[in-house]
């Protein structure tokens, strides 16, 4: 039986493979066929019946979304009978639909309205009450009017499907059908938001966008999701300058149709807390400035400290997501100073040289969904780069499998095989304990000093042989995250997980935080142009910093540190929000345009360089960056052949971007002993809050009210200790101690299993947990405070 | 939140020695586990009188489902209660044989011997007349009453006094 049919439709033959549906072969061949429930990234529902077509010899017309084609079948899409067929089910469509398409969001692109248009009667016959179903609160991102909904099933389909996090059904029968969650309760994914996208109607729609703007009167501007490494494509919708939403931008190559909920909502931030005006410091107080005024005090604050204290006594530190132009003018900018203190890694907690070569997938994005083996070393894929996550997703459901070794056991949206949550020691001892398992199954010498990293190790031989295994048997992935780069070990890590790499064969990916990592390490944004030299910015002999695009309180792992660096020195904050401490301790500040306001471009993590314009300009006096570092470059004396006036001439110094760099340093392993008895108290695990690691993240309240917003402005801590402690609901709070006694802040607490024992989950970024976040040293004491009773007064 | 991360309580030691052992008759996997759902439903209910949020969650986290798919299932089939019930439960059919026979002046006589309507529980806590109950598959002897899945045939309205007695 051959693989191939061949079938009619509507007197076109065509060749289709055998098994796929006839509105698969129509779609492939620009046959229309109306359809609501049938979506070409999810599973065949066929409860829609839109898409009735008529088949010969078929006794009733049959839906061509759930029709296998078979040899010799002829189909008619728009016969009398398909036709009646399709316009009877959106007369039943619109039996119970509202008509409230003047006031609805969705109105002027709702595929409900389109089709209605086309197969709908122009009066309705049917002149009894409506029904109503009463909304849901899902939570801050999408809102609800569920009696618009058609029941198509996409939204379900998806939350189940895609996202694998089964959150929507249909809940009741008949006529109280509805789409509900089942406890009443917000949704928790972190691709929540693509329902709005999937739903047909005006049933789920954006929250913040709603009632904002009519969708013809906006412009769509291409641009790009700036918070991770995958370089998602997104559409702006502008009105009137003014980002109105994002919605996703189709690229199968990259993101799909899907966007991570932080990507389409980080806009709210552009309007919120922004740097609206240049600032300087005069007798202790910021007072407003000048552009020239603040650029020329900036530029001379520079140049002194360097003529004064010597080229270490000046540190530059950019954000991760900084474009390709500023990176490169970042770079020139620290050369023109003669500066070496240079670095964009805000995630790295020691000042060693990093043993970690070039942020990098080791494939690309797409082939992230083949089936192939996983490992997760201190990386929560799920929160770093969702879209990219979706797609280990899709690989582990075609027989791919994931293995974590994470200091918490955090929860996947996919089966894993492994997922023991090993402390911030543990992750360590673990790895290095796989390596030394995975050369003993080949016979493979065990380098030095790897055996004494593995002393200690929490798992058992079965465990690690079982990785090994699948890390050695067919294509495999080893993904070092964000935990593993800002591990207090993390140049140990690296080399365990190079090593690792090597004996097993497996690619290894660098997903570094940022939308540019891989650009600006290409750039040489890095301690020395090369980050082969040692750099803590925070300590003596630096005296000036050189923000740009930074929150030093909330955007660095360790915030204390820096902010007591810049009470003691000066500083210059090119920034889109300036934080509180920075108000306090500036001398400098350059209001800086955001993302959506700013040209460049950007390398994804798998070394793919993209362009955007600016969607909206930059509000009040802030300016794109690359015109603040030009400016600055050339009053500190730079020509313009480095600082061009022209965007387009800056372009082309950037490109062709130079090779990646090769020869690593190696860490040397321990040939000591590790400590292996952990000290008393807890030991405090500080990782990004996905929703709070950017400052336009950080600015938009909506995402700060998701279910992942409000765990990253709470500090997470084992059940079992909770109840050591003492800690009860329903807002427990625990007063934390740092080590040498000397400060005792109080946060909020999230009982999370995830956590392991001994630990305090510290999410880094939210303004509610700065005051934690400013706490010196590892180990910390905990005490549960009690709520406070209220009594009245008699 | 994963659904690993529910606790797994509620569930009775008797329904999981059930559960256990009807799992052998069932296929192995999510598909088994799924239609194991129907069976497992029925269990709690018939210990706790009907469903409430933390029952369901039981089972879906005994079943290893996502606790919408749970709730889906539970909210479809009219014999699961997800609200509280009294201790017995009428079901009277009005569907074509008994509403000839006169099923309709029995469900009222009903109604308005237990001061209830339809799908509402009597204050002491005794009766829950169902709401929605279709044929009972028993035409021959219509009208046809059923309370705790017993059943009460060709009954008259002048009956219904003496059946209610018999359920203290």
């Amino acid at each position: 039986m051959s693989d191939q049919v061949r079938i009619e439709i509507d007197g076109q033959v065509f060749e289709a493979p055998r098994g796929s549906m006839v509105m698969q072969i129509a779609d492939q061949h620009g046959i229309y066929i109306p359809r609501f429930c049938y979506h070409d990234k999810l599973s065949i529902a066929a409860n829609c019946r839109m898409c009735l077509v008529e088949v010969e010899k078929a006794p009733k017309p049959l839906p061509a979304c759930a029709t296998p084609v078979s040899d010799g079948m002829k189909v008619y899409t728009k016969s009398p009978r398909a036709l009646a067929a399709q316009k009877a089910t959106m007369e039943f469509l619109l039996i119970n639909h509202p008509l409230d398409c003047p006031v609805c969001d969705q109105g002027g692109e709702c595929e409900l309205q389109d089709l209605a248009l086309g197969y709908g009667r122009s009066h309705s016959r049917y002149e009894q009450r409506k029904r109503v179903v009463a909304d849901e609160d899902i939570g801050p991102l999408v809102s609800t009017d569920m009696t618009r909904c058609i029941y198509c099933s996409r939204c379900v389909r998806f939350t189940a499907e895609v996202a694998g996090e089964p959150e929507l059904g249909i809940v009741g029968r008949g006529e109280h059908s509805a789409v509900r969650t089942a406890l009443e309760s917000a949704l928790t994914s972190e691709v929540s938001a693509n329902v709005i996208d999937l739903c047909p109607v005006g049933a789920l729609n954006s929250k913040p966008f709603r009632f904002r703007a009519r969708s013809w009167d906006m412009l769509a501007l291409p641009g790009l999701a700036l918070h991770d490494g995958v370089g998602s494509h997104l559409h702006a919708h502008t009105l009137r300058g003014q980002v109105m939403r994002v919605v996703p931008r189709e690229n199968e190559e990259i993101n799909e149709i899907w966007l991570a909920d932080r990507d389409r909502f980080s806009y709210l931030g552009l309007e919120r807390g922004r740097q609206l005006v240049p600032l300087v410091r005069e007798e202790g107080e910021l007072r407003p400035a000048g552009w020239d005024e603040a650029l020329d005090r900036a530029a001379a604050l520079l140049a002194e400290t360097v003529r004064a204290g010597g080229p270490e006594s000046v540190a530059v530190l950019a954000s991760p997501s900084s474009s390709l132009e500023e990176g490169a003018l970042l770079s020139r900018l620290a050369d023109r100073l003669g500066v070496p203190g240079l670095d964009h890694r805000l995630w790295r907690d020691s000042g060693q040289v990093s043993t970690f070569p070039e942020p990098s997938l080791g494939q690309s994005v797409a082939a992230f969904a083949e089936p192939q083996t996983f490992l997760m070393v201190g990386c929560y894929l799920r929160h770093e780069a969702p879209v990219l996550n979706l797609r280990v997703r899709r690989s582990v459901l075609g027989g791919g499998c994931v293995h974590a070794l994470n200091p918490c056991a955090w929860p996947w949206n996919y089966p894993v095989r492994s997922n023991p949550a090993l402390g911030l020691e543990g992750l360590r001892s673990a790895l290095a304990a796989l390596l030394v398992t995975a050369q003993k199954l080949k016979d493979g010498p065990v380098p030095e000093g790897v055996e004494i990293e593995a002393r200690g190790s929490p798992l058992d031989g079965e465990m690690l042989e079982r990785m090994a295994r699948d890390l050695g048997e067919g294509p495999a992935t080893i993904l070092v995250g964000e935990t593993a780069l800002s591990h207090p070990a993390s140049e140990t890590i690296g080399t365990l997980a190079r090593l690792l790499a090597e004996a097993t064969g497996a690619r290894l990916a660098v997903v570094a935080p940022g939308a540019n990592a891989r650009g600006l390490h290409r750039l040489g944004v890095l301690p020395g142009g090369d980050g082969l030299r040692p750099f803590t910015p925070w300590a003596a002999p630096v005296r000036a910093h050189l923000l740009f695009g930074v929150q030093p309180e909330y955007d660095l792992l360790h915030p204390g540190r820096a902010l007591a660096a810049l009470a003691r020195g000066q500083s210059v904050h090119v920034t889109t929000h300036l934080g509180p401490q920075s108000a306090r301790h500036a001398t400098v500040v350059l209001p800086l345009a955001a993302g959506f306001e700013t040209p460049g471009g950007w390398m994804n993590l798998e070394g793919r360089v993209q362009d955007a314009h600016a969607s909206v300009p930059p509000p009040g006096e802030a300016r794109p960056g690359w015109k603040i570092l030009r400016d600055l470059g050339r009053l500190l004396g730079g020509d313009e052949a480095s600082f061009p006036d022209d965007f387009a001439a800056l372009l082309e110094l950037r490109s062709p971007l130079p090779p990646p760099r090769s020869g690593l340093p190696s860490t040397p392993l321990s040939t000591g002993s590790v400590s292996a008895s952990r000290p008393e108290g807890f030991v405090l695990l500080r990782t990004r809050a996905p929703h709070a690691c950017d400052p336009l993240l950080r600015h938009a309240p909506a995402l700060q009210e998701t279910a992942i917003g409000r765990r990253g402005a709470t500090i997470g801590l084992n059940p079992e200790d909770a109840r050591r402690l003492g800690v009860s609901a329903p807002h427990p709070r625990i007063e934390i101690r740092d080590d040498g006694g000397r400060r005792t802040v109080v946060a909020e607490v999230t009982v999370d299993p995830a956590v392991p024992r001994g630990h305090l989950h510290l999410p880094v970024g939210s303004p509610a947990l700065l005051e934690v976040g400013t706490l010196d040293g590892q180990v910390v004491h905990v005490h549960a405070v009690a709520d406070k009773i209220e009594v009245a007064a008699p | 939140m994963n659904q690993s991360a529910l606790p797994e309580r509620g569930l009775s030691e008797e329904v999981r020695r059930t559960l256990e052992r009807s799992r052998a008759h069932y296929p192995e996997g999510e598909a088994g586990r799924r239609s194991l759902l129907l069976e497992a439903l029925r269990l709690v209910q018939e210990e706790r009188g009907w469903l409430d949020a933390e029952a369901l969650e039981a089972v879906a986290a005994y079943l290893e489902l996502p606790l919408v798919d749970v709730t889906q299932v539970a909210s479809f089939y009219s014999m699961y209660e997800l609200h509280p019930v009294g201790r017995h439960s009428i079901s009277v059919c009005t569907n074509l044989s008994c509403h000839l026979c006169g099923g309709e002046e029995l469900l009222a006589a009903l109604e308005q011997r237990l001061g209830i309507r339809c799908g509402e529980t009597t204050a002491d806590g005794r009766f829950t007349l169902k709401k929605e109950e279709e044929c009972l598959a028993a035409c021959c002897a219509a009208p046809v009453l059923m309370i705790d899945h017993q059943y009460h045939e060709r009954v008259r309205v002048e009956d219904v006094d003496r059946i209610l007695e018999s359920y203290p």
